[in-house]
């Protein structure tokens, strides 16, 4: 546990554009010490600045969060709430709702109902009566109301400030940031813990690389995790190289199934497997945001911790991006894409005949669970407009609650994460209580919705090769190929007649498959073009859109991730760069490829969503 | 009536059961316990085998009420089912011996040319469950609901009986029986249908004999498989076989060729074998400036050839 990030600007300090004392106290609210049943949110922070916490209650207010603060001395003091109004860009009525209280004492207002973007909202004036003081949020509503941090000032002209830039200042100087973080060096650093980064971690650690693993949230496993409860998909063992996958049968879940009870995603298994390694440190809840280079080689990455605001800098010779959206690449400089190419880039039968945006969405998943008796759902006044014909009369919701197809998924995800929320509120509250066949429901209560975005696509970073659909269709393998894609070109679309009910948002999607056999992913699509000491794994590869469409299975994702991992264990050995494997080492990484780095003895009991492969023997209907 | 599962097998089909030449009797199954049913191979006008047929006469209990059902079935010489024939008079029936409909005979041609079938994994006792249900199939109770899309209504064990014996343990006893009827014109006819999965069943079937026999069929494959199917195929070659001229002839003229993982199998094979000038010459022609495996077994193959 952390001690809590509370820091006061007694000494002169001068922050960009205020030339004033900040004279105030800055509370992050994610820093709270009994988080109650609020919840830490660090998907947006890189654009709004900071890890939050929200009110996740799916319509039951949730616990109270608190904290103690030692103020310097008694008194009068202004307050503000950093916190925003979710629902304000469909509705006039606010969703998430919640009060500030001070020594259990509301101070009188309701927070999380004016503002539309994140600002600060003055809370009015308070008495401070002893030094130490308990803060409490209180939620009213339960339905995802969020609030960043609670600053106190007894300077009527000091206002903090709402612009980023400033924001960021303030807080660095606030909370101590701007001493030097901790440095810590490693033979290999990899950001990012899903199913890639993991099956990376392990890889090279088992192939004696020490290895740090850094991911932003507080637990493995990614779009797999029970944060988000994907399950894996693809196929593992395949030609050229049965051995790979091999991993990731090791450490994957058992069972089956979007969208279902916590325990089926085996958290704890991908932790242990992890814990197993003594070649790995293990860095949970740290999110990388900056990154120091020197020419085209990465030097450092920082990461700061979403609760504490730590910043811990990771040295190495060599990085892996399994962030998903390839931010490690994007703040080093790497070239990459997003977004579709056009048909006349790469040629590729599928693609669109002008570049667009419309890049998969994020699914925000749900289900629901029989009670013995009937429970009710608030009868929401902030949803979208529904009726009968808009609803869906189901109780769970699948990959295919999907939303953000074509707006920017690296910038826009609150925004999308947020719409995904508003429509399983909107039609869950719908089917309780105005549902022409609303008794069907009675008995159903929500029970889980996802609150961390499942995404599929963004930022894809560009190696020195990129695969596109004629390389998967025409079958040409090419001589550095390593783990094998198994599922369709599986590219999703937002589903015509909800595009058309919703007016352009739309939050269904369909999903259109062109059957490929197994291909072998090149090693040149698994390290960057323009930074020499960069590898990637998962769905930030270098590959078309249309060719992300197969690759971005959580199975091929791990595969990739026992590759890079082997081929992390050359660099370190032979102290060259992944592009140097390519050009000089290609044979020692087919070797380690040939023998695998999992235990090939456990029997594969992942039977589930292997895909319409087609396989050897089978034709093209 | 011949029912037609696809246009392809269709026709193959139409010959096979219009094929006018003798039959001979392959094998047999158990149709039902106590009914073991010949399999006849039905030749072409050359007399080489052609597909199997056999006339299944079995009965089948709806419920409480039990029927014979009687039908031609045909498959291809790798145990594929192709398709059935229904005899005149003998047409199939559902619950209360209501016939089959035209609609119902198009969803059955389907049903049995699925050979992945969720029938496949129920034994027959675990169809049906005793529960009330909208899905009523009979009278004991309502069928599951993973067999839905798998059955015709009212006819469930009619199907789920039908399925199993064209996609049952016959698949294996006709592959047997294909396997022990080769010679040079049924591996040329079964090469000749370019088709993977009957190259698999090729080189899965052969014994080191076969390959030696069938020698220029397995090259032929070589260069028409796709995806790994030269590297497999290659990797089965006995190791022996790499000395005849005629294999490094064919891999000298067909090596750069080759994608790189069957170049990988056939380099490691190589490599205890005395090479001939021009093969050893076309491979090292495909020698890369990068590093690889290929071309460390490359290297190793040349020092061992200068150096014997």
């Amino acid at each position: 546990m952390r001690t809590i990030s509370i820091f006061l600007a007694c000494i002169a300090i001068y922050f960009t554009g205020i030339a004033k004392k900040p004279n105030g106290i800055l509370v992050e609210a994610e820093s709270f010490k009994n988080k109650g049943g609020w919840v830490i949110d660090q998907q947006s922070m890189d654009v709004m600045g900071s890890p939050y916490i929200m009110a996740h209650g799916m319509g039951t207010p949730v616990a109270d969060a608190s904290t103690s603060v030692t103020f310097p001395k008694k008194g009068t003091y202004r307050i503000f709430i950093r916190t925003r109004n979710w629902t304000a860009p469909w509705s006039s009525v606010a969703a998430g709702q919640f009060e500030v209280q001070i020594n259990g004492k509301s101070i009188g207002q309701k927070f999380g109902i004016s503002n539309k973007d994140w600002s600060w909202v003055y809370g009015g004036a308070v008495e401070v009566e002893d030094e130490n003081v308990e803060i409490s949020l209180h939620d009213l509503t339960g339905f995802n109301g969020r609030c960043d941090a609670i600053y106190f000032t007894q300077d009527k002209t000091d206002i903090p400030p709402d612009e980023i830039e400033k924001l960021d200042a303030l807080r660095v100087n606030l909370l101590g940031l701007d001493k030097e973080p901790e440095e810590t060096e490693f033979d290999f650093v990899i950001i990012g813990g899903g199913m890639a980064g993991t099956c990376a971690a392990i890889s090279a650690a088992r192939l004696g690389v020490k290895v740090a693993l850094v991911q932003n949230r507080p637990v493995l496993g990614g779009n797999n995790s029970s944060e988000v409860r994907v399950h894996l998909g693809a196929r593992i063992n395949l030609e050229p190289y049965p051995a790979l996958g091999n991993l990731v049968n090791e450490i994957g879940p058992g069972k089956g199934g979007n969208a279902q009870p916590k325990d089926y995603y085996e958290d704890d298994k991908k932790l242990q497997a992890v814990l197993n390694e003594s070649n790995i440190s293990l860095f949970l809840n740290y999110h990388a945001n900056q990154v120091e280079v020197d020419g085209d080689k990465i030097i450092n990455v920082i990461a700061e911790n979403i609760e504490t605001g730590e910043r811990k800098a990771f040295k190495a010779p060599l990085f892996a991006d399994c962030t998903g959206d390839g931010t490690i690449g994007y703040l080093a400089g790497a070239d990459y894409m997003t977004g579709r190419e056009s048909r006349e880039q790469f040629n590729e039968p599928t693609a669109p005949l002008e570049a667009d945006n419309l890049t998969m969405g994020i699914s925000v998943q749900w289900f629901s669970e029989t009670l013995d008796e009937p429970i009710s759902f608030p009868d929401i006044k902030w949803g979208l407009p529904w009726t009968d014909e808009k609803s869906f009369a189901i109780t769970r919701g699948d990959w295919d609650w999907e939303t953000g197809m074509g707006r920017d998924m690296v910038r826009e995800t609150e925004f999308i994460r947020d719409y995904g929320l508003l429509v399983v509120y909107s039609n869950w509250s719908y089917l309780k209580n105005h549902y022409s066949n609303k008794e069907k429901f009675e008995n159903e209560k929500l029970k889980w919705v996802a609150y961390i975005g499942g995404k599929r696509e963004s930022r894809r970073l560009v190696g020195d090769y990129i695969l596109t659909e004629n390389d998967l269709t025409n079958q040409n393998f090419l001589p550095d190929g390593t783990a094998p894609t198994s599922w369709t070109i599986d590219l999703h679309y937002p589903d015509p007649e909800n595009l058309k009910k919703f007016e352009g948002e739309a939050f269904r999607s369909i999903a259109k498959h062109i059957k490929i056999y197994p291909y072998p992913i090149p090693f040149r699509c698994l390290y960057s073009k323009n930074i020499d000491n960069l590898m990637m794994a998962g769905r930030d590869i270098s590959v078309s859109h249309v060719a992300l469409g197969t690759v971005r299975l959580m199975r091929t994702g791990g595969m990739i991730g026992e590759v890079i991992g082997m081929a992390a264990s050359i660099c370190t050995d032979k102290n060259v760069t992944p592009r140097e494997i390519y050009l000089n080492h290609f044979s020692d990484l087919e070797k380690l490829m040939i023998n695998g780095v999992g235990d090939p003895d456990i029997p594969n009991i992942q039977d589930y969503n292997l895909g319409g492969t087609l396989m050897e023997t089978e034709t093209i209907e | 009536m011949i029912r037609l599962l696809s246009f392809f097998v269709g026709i193959l089909m139409i010959i096979c059961s219009q094929s006018k030449f003798d039959d001979q009797a392959a094998c047999s199954i158990d149709v039902a316990d106590t009914i073991q049913t010949a399999i006849y191979v039905k030749l072409d006008s050359l007399g080489i085998p052609e597909c199997y047929h056999a006339r299944i006469f079995t009965p089948v209990c709806e419920t409480e009420r039990c029927y014979a059902i009687e039908i031609d079935f045909y498959w291809d010489l790798i145990g594929r089912f192709m398709g059935y024939d229904t005899i005149p008079g003998q047409g199939l029936t559902k619950l209360d011996h209501i016939p089959f409909t035209e609609a119902d005979y198009n969803k059955l041609d389907g049903i049995l040319a699925n050979s992945n079938s969720p029938l496949a994994s129920f034994s027959k006792e675990e169809l049906v469950k005793n529960t009330r249900s909208s899905e009523l199939d009979g009278f004991t109770g309502a069928t599951i609901r993973e067999i839905k899309d798998a059955i015709v209504n009212g006819a469930v064990y009619s199907c789920y009986t039908l399925w199993h014996i064209a996609n049952g343990v016959v698949v294996d006893s006709l592959q047997k029986a294909t396997a022990q009827m080769f010679n040079r014109s049924l591996v040329n006819k079964l090469v000749d249908q370019n088709n993977q999965e009957v190259y698999y069943f090729l080189i899965d079937n052969f014994s080191d004999e076969d390959f030696r026999s069938y020698l220029p069929e397995v090259l032929i494959s070589i260069s028409n498989g796709k995806g790994y199917y030269a590297k497999n195929a290659i990797e089965k070659l006995p190791e022996d076989i790499l000395k005849e001229s005629l294999v490094q002839t064919y891999f000298t003229t067909s090596f750069d060729k080759l994608d790189y993982f069957a170049q990988v199998a056939l380099l490691k094979k190589l490599s205890k074998i005395t090479l001939s000038e021009d093969l050893i010459t076309a491979i090292k022609k495909t020698l890369d400036d990068r590093n690889s495996y290929k071309n460390d077994l490359i290297n190793n193959l040349l020092i061992k050839e200068s150096d014997p």
